[in-house]
This record gives C-alpha cells, sequence and structure tokens, in this order.
C-alpha cells in the first residue's frame, strides 16, 4: 500500500542542542532510577480474544488472579522510600475491570499513597462502574479503540466493542479529574481509517490520542496483516506530525520506538524506555520486571521470594546499562547514542539484535 | 566514600531540579509507559477526590442542586440528579478534620431543604459517604 498521508510538514529539522540536553537528562534519570510507575498484571482473565494481544489472554485463564493483599505488602516499602503522588500503579490484565474487587483495591491503593489507574478494553466501563472507580480515586484511564466500528470489531473479534469502547470514553472524557487517552494499535486494516477515526475521536469529545505499531509478539507474531511496511510506518509519522500542527486532538506517537528525523515532531519529547529506569512490574506469578511485554527473560526477581525495593535498587542492570544493545544492526548506527538500542519490549532476550528499527533520515 | 555518594546523589537531584524548573523540559516528566496509561503531571499536584450522595431524610431520594462546601479546602460543588457530588482538593491541604456544609441553592426547585453543618475526618473523606439532609418546614 502507498502512503495515503501527502504531510503538509516537512520533516524537522534535528535539534543538536535539545538532543544533548535530553542526552543529560536521561543519564540522569537513570542514575537516580526512581521508581515512580509500576504495572500490576493483576488478572490474566480477559473478556475479548483479539487478535493481536500480546499477552496472549484468555476468558478463561488457569493462572489465578492474585490477591490484592499479596501485591500491598509487596509495594509497601514504596510508601516509606518515596513521598506520596509520586508513583503511579498501572493496573493492567487481562481485562482488570474482571476484578470485582477493583475498586476496593484502588481505594487501598489512595490509602498508602499511591496514584492509580487501568488499562481497559471499555467493554465492562458503563455509568455505574465508572462513579465506582472515579470514587475510589482512580486517576488514569486508557481505553483501546482499533479502528471504526468494524475493523474495531474485527481485530477485538466481538460485534459490541466498538459501541462499548466508545461509551466508556465518552464517560471517561466528561470527567475532568481524569487523565485519560485513547490508543490505537495501527494495522494494514484501520491504517487508511486514521483520519475518520481522528474525526469520530474529536466529535465525541475525545482530546488525547496515542498510536501504536503492533509488535510481532504474542498472538501477533504470525500475523502479517497486523504488521506495517516501513513506508506506512512513515506515512503514520506524518499524519501524527499534521495532526499536531492542526492542534484539534493531542496526539502523539507511543514510547515503542526511536524515529529518527520525526524525533522532534511525532511526541512531547523525546524516545526514552524507560523500562527498568522508572517502569517496574509485579506481574501475574509475582514476578518482578518492567514492562509487562517485555520478554519474560528479563525477570529480575518475584515478591514472593524477594523483597521489591531490594530487586529495585540492585537488580534492573540489564535495563540501565545497555551497551549489550549495541549489537546487530544497532552496532553501526549514527543514532545510536541518542536511541541506546531502542525499547526493551523489542528484545527477545539479552545480547538479542532488535527486532525492527523505526529510524527514518 | 559516603560522602561521596552523598555528593553525587546532590548533584542528580540537582540536575533534575534544573530540568524540572524549565517549563519546556517539564513535559519530560509526565510520560506513559509502553500500554500504560498516562502519568499525572506534576505529582505533587496529585488530587484527592471527595464523592458522596445526598438524599432526602424522609423519603431515601437522592437530591439535585445542592451546594456542598469545605471551606477549610476552599472547594465547593453541586449535586448532580443522582445526588452526587465530586470535588477534589490537594492532598497536602487535607487537615485531620474538615467541616462540611449543605446550602439548597436552588430555591424550591427540588423542594425546600435546611442548610447542614457536619465535621469529618481525613480518613472519612477518603471513603465516598451519603448525608441526609432534613425538608425545611414553613411554620404557618
Amino acid at each position: 500500500m502507498n502512503c495515503k498521508y501527502v504531510s503538509i510538514v516537512s520533516k524537522n529539522k534535528r535539534n543538536p542542542f535539545k538532543r544533548f540536553l535530553f542526552r543529560v537528562f536521561r543519564k540522569n534519570e537513570t542514575a537516580i532510577h526512581e521508581l515512580n510507575y509500576l504495572f500490576w498484571e493483576c488478572t490474566w482473565r480477559c473478556n475479548l480474544s483479539c487478535r493481536h494481544c500480546g499477552s496472549d489472554c484468555k476468558a478463561e485463564s488457569c493462572v489465578q488472579d492474585m490477591p490484592f493483599d499479596d501485591f500491598l505488602n509487596a509495594i509497601k516499602p514504596l510508601e516509606k522510600r518515596y513521598p506520596r503522588n509520586t508513583t503511579i500503579i498501572a493496573i493492567t490484565g487481562g481485562e482488570p475491570l474482571l476484578r470485582r474487587d477493583l475498586a476496593d483495591c484502588g481505594r487501598a491503593l489512595r490509602k498508602h499513597g499511591f496514584l492509580w489507574g487501568i488499562v481497559t478494553n471499555g467493554m465492562l466501563y458503563d455509568e455505574a462502574r465508572h462513579k465506582e472507580l472515579v470514587a475510589a480515586g482512580m486517576n488514569s484511564v486508557t481505553v483501546s479503540l482499533d479502528g471504526l466500528e468494524t475493523t474495531h470489531n474485527w481485530l477485538r473479534q466481538h460485534p459490541e466493542s466498538f459501541q462499548r469502547a466508545l461509551r466508556a470514553l465518552k464517560l471517561i472524557a466528561s470527567t475532568p479529574q481524569l487523565n485519560y487517552d485513547v490508543v490505537t494499535c495501527v494495522h494494514q486494516r484501520n491504517l487508511p481509517e486514521l483520519p475518520e477515526l481522528k474525526e469520530t475521536l474529536i466529535a465525541n469529545g475525545i482530546r488525547h490520542w496515542r498510536l501504536f505499531t503492533i509488535a510481532p509478539i504474542g498472538r501477533a507474531a504470525h500475523d502479517n496483516e497486523l504488521q506495517l511496511t516501513r513506508a506506512q510506518v512513515e506515512s503514520i509519522f506524518q499524519f501524527i506530525a499534521d495532526t499536531r500542527r492542526e492542534g484539534r486532538i493531542d496526539l502523539k506517537f507511543s514510547c515503542e520506538a526511536y524515529t529518527g528525523q520525526y524525533e522532534e515532531c511525532v511526541r512531547d519529547s523525546y524516545f526514552f524506555c524507560r523500562a527498568g529506569i522508572n517502569i517496574g512490574s509485579v506481574l501475574i506469578n509475582g514476578d518482578i520486571s518492567a514492562c509487562p511485554n517485555i520478554n519474560r527473560s528479563f525477570v529480575q526477581g518475584n515478591i514472593y521470594q524477594d523483597n521489591l525495593m531490594d530487586v529495585w535498587d540492585n537488580r534492573f542492570q540489564v535495563m540501565r546499562e545497555r551497551n549489550w544493545m549495541k549489537c546487530g544492526p544497532c552496532s553501526r548506527c549514527k543514532d545510536y547514542k541518542q536511541c541506546l538500542g531502542g525499547a526493551m519490549h523489542l528484545r527477545e532476550g539479552k545480547d538479542q539484535n532488535i527486532m525492527r528499527c523505526y529510524k527514518f533520515q | 566514600m559516603k560522602l561521596l555518594q552523598t555528593i553525587k546523589e546532590k548533584r542528580q537531584q540537582l540536575i533534575r531540579f534544573l530540568f524540572g524548573s524549565f517549563s519546556a523540559t517539564a513535559l519530560m516528566f509526565a510520560f506513559q509507559a509502553c500500554y500504560g496509561m498516562p502519568k499525572q503531571l506534576p505529582p505533587d499536584e496529585a488530587n484527592i477526590l471527595i464523592t458522596g450522595t445526598i438524599t432526602d431524610m424522609e423519603t431515601g431520594e437522592p437530591i439535585e442542586g445542592l451546594s456542598i462546601t469545605i471551606p477549610e479546602l476552599e472547594v465547593d460543588g453541586t449535586t448532580d440528579s443522582t445526588g452526587t457530588f465530586y470535588l477534589s482538593a490537594d492532598y497536602g491541604e487535607v487537615d485531620k478534620e474538615v467541616t462540611i456544609q449543605i446550602n439548597d441553592i436552588d430555591s424550591t426547585k427540588n423542594g425546600l431543604y435546611e442548610d447542614l453543618d457536619t465535621v469529618f475526618s481525613y480518613d472519612e473523606l477518603l471513603e465516598p459517604f451519603e448525608l441526609q439532609v432534613r425538608q425545611h418546614r414553613v411554620k404557618k
């Protein structure tokens, strides 16, 4: 497929001074490595069976949900280490709304000084649940919307998934105290729909939107229809740059990849994979890692055997010292010092080459 | 060694402070993890949410259009059609006890209710709560 969008913006010129400042900032943040974003993979159950799922969740998982008390006990050391409201707990899954105790968990997190939010498909997000979660101090929500109705329902394999996600988004967008955004995983089918999807979001009062491509992991690993060509990826960047220039909706590219020449115009700041630097996770079986979509060979400990804060302080070197990522195509790349080998989830293990690169000259 | 470590940490915090002080780079502290939701910016402005419902003491029906004020926190709001209100306050401002004042501000639209002042503890504020108000009796 040819590039659909003809950009009105030429690629931004690189700003060497800003890039230098950013590298100083990143180096400093890596040295401090404050844990202020913690995923909790609270369940593997899911009410959808999406074609692109990275965690390969199922409706009836054989893995039990993690008891909330186990998680709370594990994170109590964070409460002593960091000031209130500096660490956010990202409750994910599976589908977190399948947990009936979600509001109780959230309320307890707020009492212990944590911010919290959920990543949801929106299927169970009705008005009653919205009020319950907001009243429990929910701070931030991300809802997936992967195209116009037919395409979204195709990807999510459910005939009502689009309408329910949109219902959720309208409720969320009308609540001023919530941080939120919509995420769209772009693939072959929904790429041409992005302009119309943008208008749909704006018409429904939604102001924050983030685009992803689909990593070739989980169920998406073997589905070519979900992967994009380089030209198509570049057309996404041009679409984002144009939309950001319009200023009608806050659109950005996710933190999944360094974009080369587009770094100055597809996000608010430069690419920075914070996995293991600011981002940690407690996975469903208690494993301690960074983002849940990172290869599980990078697990650093387990809350049932280790102290989370000790693990955070004394391990994770593989994510903080990334020289090992300068291998394969990265070893010859002039942009390595800016990109540091890309995102952690694009490595299948230590010393493995990057799965793909979105650097454009 | 300990002194060197302390100096190093102070320098790191100074660099962080300098970056955070410039609005153009403050954005660097706001981020989303891949497949995670947005992190609030700035963290020290994080609010607590105070929410509850106000109902009629006799009928138990929710009441719309009542004003709710917490003077110590300088916040106020009104109840919606389900009698629910949402107020935001900064954590740092919350004292051990606060006064919640309820006033009927929409005249007789949904009936006429007596004013109510009640004291809440900090812990009570964090849970959704229900308050009941009494209909105003007009002397004949």
